[in-house]
């Protein structure tokens, strides 16, 4: 495989792009099933899907399955479209960054353009397929989401501010609101509950991953909090952000909208997470704030909040079926 | 058009699996479309003929 990876530090976007498109036309190694599976960022889809379904499994009325199958194939498909065309947007600075430099543009394998079209068509093919399948409502939701991502968090605010995952994580926040969308054509506060919970806990999930892979982030120009602000400051933010996010995820039980299984779990995920934040906190350190554990506690929170959001909402529609 | 190296033996053979590779997952794709498509509007009519779904 030939890739660019190495050559293109200190290089400006228009030189790796023209590099990109050179590599890409060579006729030695091309795209497999898997490439193309890989620009849809399936890890990332894994979490859109589970979200998007436990509202879609919360609203109140009934689909019938064939559409809700409907409906969560095209969340999934319009979060993986955004994804593509995130990954062509963002090729210059893949190839500079390790934990993304063998993704299939920065490699060669496909090409910009290619993924570019591949990102639009798989876009609008989700978003008119759940239009015709539900309603139009839910469709014009998952629009906004893919648009969310792509041009406020991707093109706008990514490279610009610290601040970007933490307003541009309200698109990866939106598959409740659709899931819910998808059955009732309207929205509710319990939907709105699951998108704030989401919301509030992408700070602490993506500042845990950008204390120990900040370096790379460094080396591309992103302005990642731990880059602009330093290690102290982003575990003081992920402090707050937790403080902020733990109780929010029992509102749910307190406005009425789930029981006692929900509240249960939430307290004692809560409670976890407050555990590995705090670990996080009192990580020894030297007097930049940069870690002597080899950023332990920060690998083991971001592990943490992934298992969480995952049985947090597992709770959500496990305290459904009791109900 | 360039003049590019001839491939050997083992890069073709390499180039025809990832091909066939992308071309059943490409089948796949079509399948599972044409698939939902047709539950989709069968369910569609059904709901809006008022039959028992």
């Amino acid at each position: 495989m030939k890739s660019i990876a190495p050559a293109v530090a200190g290089a400006d976007r228009e030189d790796i792009t023209s590099s990109l498109s050179s590599l890409s036309a060579s006729s030695d190694d091309i795209s497999t099933a898997r490439d193309w599976l890989m620009m849809l960022k399936p890890r990332v889809m894994t979490l859109v899907v589970y979200s998007g379904l436990a509202g879609l499994l919360v609203a109140p009325g009934h689909l019938h399955p064939v559409l809700a199958i409907a409906a969560i194939l095209c969340i999934a498909v319009g979060a993986g479209a955004a994804g593509a065309i995130n990954m062509w947007y963002d090729r210059d600075i893949d190839a500079i960054m390790r934990r993304t430099q063998k993704r299939p543009i920065p490699a060669g394998r496909i090409a910009p353009d290619e993924a570019l079209a591949y990102g639009i068509v798989l876009a609008s093919a989700s978003v008119m397929v759940l239009g015709l399948a539900t309603n139009w409502f839910a469709a014009a939701l998952l629009a906004g989401s893919i648009l969310f991502y792509v041009v406020i968090y991707t093109m706008w605010l990514k490279r610009r501010t610290a601040q970007n995952i933490v307003i541009g994580g309200a698109a990866g926040a939106f598959p409740p609101l659709i899931g819910w969308a998808a059955v009732t054509g309207g929205l509710d506060v319990m939907p709105w509950l699951l998108f704030g919970i989401i919301f509030l806990w992408t700070p602490p999930h993506f500042w845990a991953l950008s204390l120990f892979a900040h370096a790379d982030y460094e080396r591309a120009g992103v302005p990642m909090l731990p880059v602009v602000s330093g290690a102290k400051e982003t575990r003081r933010q992920v402090v707050i952000y937790t403080f902020a996010m733990v109780p929010f995820t029992l509102l749910p039980y307190v406005l009425g909208y789930s029981g006692l299984v929900y509240l249960a779990s939430a307290v004692v995920l809560g409670l976890g997470f407050f555990w590995h934040v705090w670990r996080l906190a009192t990580d020894k350190q030297d007097e930049h704030g940069v870690s002597l554990t080899k950023d332990a506690p920060a690998k083991a929170t971001f592990k943490y909040s992934i298992y969480y959001l995952f049985a947090l909402f597992g709770a959500v529609v496990v305290d459904w079926l009791v109900l | 058009m360039a003049n590019l190296p001839p491939l050997s033996r083992a890069d073709s053979d390499r180039l025809a699996r990832k091909r066939r590779g992308r071309n059943i997952a490409m089948l796949v794709a079509l399948v599972v479309i044409a698939v939902l498509f047709y539950a989709i509007a069968i369910v569609k009519l059904t709901g809006k003929m008022g039959l028992p779904q």
